[in-house]
């Protein structure tokens, strides 16, 4: 799977997280993570998308999975920033677990940029 | 992103005694609440969620129960979370519920 990108465009409703996350499962598996990184990935990809399935914003939400030598890097569309006062208790709880379970995390203007490293 | 959570009333111990089987999530996490507040409303008592069959909870469920925390916090009772999987343990910690929380026997969780 190296240098492969896997992309997949999902209808904006939070029915799919569950998806996004199966997906994920398959994937982490595929590159070689272990079952404690399997589940880390996956439940970092729940609160990425809880971040990004904003209901009334874009018809779609778009996910890309791109397999380097020594990492995962993942990019989810649909994000579209917060403001630090107006930001809710619980995307204050999502960031932090992102944070704490992926090696990098980055929110961008239209996208949250996540990387895993790959041992 | 099913939860099915079993409701008893412990007259022992004079609390009520939730056990969430599968994932309190953001599919799940409204009902879940929902629940435990008529329950507590019905009787006044100290809640104790055991996950001993928690498979799985995100933001939304650690949302919902600080909001019973705060339900409860002027008033005498308490919540416990007990038996909770070191993998459910491992979001109060990052999240530093863990420090808001009263968690017990996760020891003995498989």
């Amino acid at each position: 799977m190296l240098n492969d990108r896997i992309s997949v465009k999902i209808p904006n409703k939070t029915d799919y997280i569950s998806l996004v996350r199966l997906i994920s499962s398959a994937i982490g598996s595929r590159i070689g993570y272990n079952v404690d990184e399997i589940d880390d990935l996956k439940v970092a990809m729940g609160e990425a998308c809880i971040l990004s399935f904003v209901p009334d914003e874009a018809d779609e939400v778009e996910i890309s999975f791109e397999v380097l030598k020594d990492k995962l890097e993942i990019s989810i569309s649909g994000h579209k920033g917060f403001e630090p006062v107006e930001e809710k208790r619980e995307a204050k709880l999502s960031k932090m677990i992102i944070e704490s379970l992926m090696d990098e995390a980055y929110y961008l203007d239209e996208q949250i940029r996540m990387v895993k490293y790959i041992d | 992103m099913s939860l099915n959570t079993k409701v008893d009333f412990n007259h022992d111990h004079n609390q009520w005694v939730f056990k969430p089987v599968g994932e309190i999530d953001i599919y799940t996490s409204s009902v879940f609440k929902e629940e435990i507040v008529k329950s507590f409303e019905e009787r006044k008592a100290d809640l104790v969620i055991d996950g001993r069959q928690l498979d799985y909870i995100d933001s939304t469920g650690l949302g919902a129960l600080i909001s019973l925390l705060k339900m409860l916090q002027d008033t005498e009772y308490k919540i416990y979370i007990d038996n909770i999987r070191p993998n459910i343990r491992k979001l109060f910690d990052i999240t530093e519920l863990d420090k808001l929380f009263i968690i017990r026997g996760d020891e003995n969780a498989q």
